[in-house]
């Protein structure tokens, strides 16, 4: 029980973080809270195989948020 | 163990809001990674925390370089995203729907199929991401 709350709270940190956001890094470390809350949801089901593919997805995700914000920061718009 | 792991969360997401530097707030993101890496040691040994703590040191250092890299931004009043917030009251509404269930045993059996699968992911997504950051 006390995982599913963990769960629920890192969703909803990260929700928030992307709903209360000022600058688009802020929206960046949302999605990034949101996908740690993956991770924890594959841990917590005791899934290693999961845990690898969430960890992978994880990697891409940042690498493209990362060259979508260097694309943004360098026409001026972060 | 799990409660030390909820609090830890719970803190370090509540620290994250309240932050409105976003060097600090990338630097905490690291400390929440490693908060659940932490947190998920007793389910899956030691190689969740090594898994997301490495995901997640790297993610949260990369971030801190962006958002040096685009200081001096306006501060602009806070403004709340509509979507989001609905996105929120979805999330707090799933626990009337997901019911824990018994416990899993540990699946420890990597399935090497999916080395070589993830690698092709990253590298076409290497490859996506070059082309828009040129």
């Amino acid at each position: 029980m006390t995982e599913l709350v963990t769960l629920i709270v890192l969703l909803v940190a990260g929700l928030v973080a992307i709903a209360t956001a000022v600058s688009l890094v802020r929206v960046v470390i949302g999605a990034e809270i949101l996908t740690l809350a993956a991770l924890y949801a594959a841990a917590v089901a005791r899934d290693i195989n999961l845990l690898a593919v969430a960890a992978a997805v994880g990697v891409a995700e940042t690498l493209i948020f990362v060259a979508t914000l260097f694309k943004l920061a360098k026409e001026g718009h972060v | 163990m799990d409660l030390l792991t909820l609090v830890g969360v719970a803190a370090l997401a509540f620290l994250i809001l309240y932050t409105r530097d976003n060097i600090y707030a990338s630097l905490l993101l690291t400390g929440l990674g490693v908060a659940v890496a932490l947190g998920s040691t007793p389910h899956l040994g030691a190689a969740a925390f090594i898994l997301i703590t490495l995901v997640y040191i790297v993610a949260a250092l990369t971030l801190v370089l962006i958002a040096a890299a685009s200081m001096g931004d306006v501060a602009k009043p806070v403004e709340f995203r509509k979507s989001a917030l609905a996105a929120v009251a979805v999330v707090l509404a799933a626990p009337l729907l997901l019911r824990p269930g018994p416990q899993q045993a540990v699946q420890q059996a990597l399935d090497y199929m999916l080395i070589p699968l993830a690698a092709a992911f990253i590298v076409y997504v290497l490859k996506i991401a070059v082309e828009l950051s040129t």
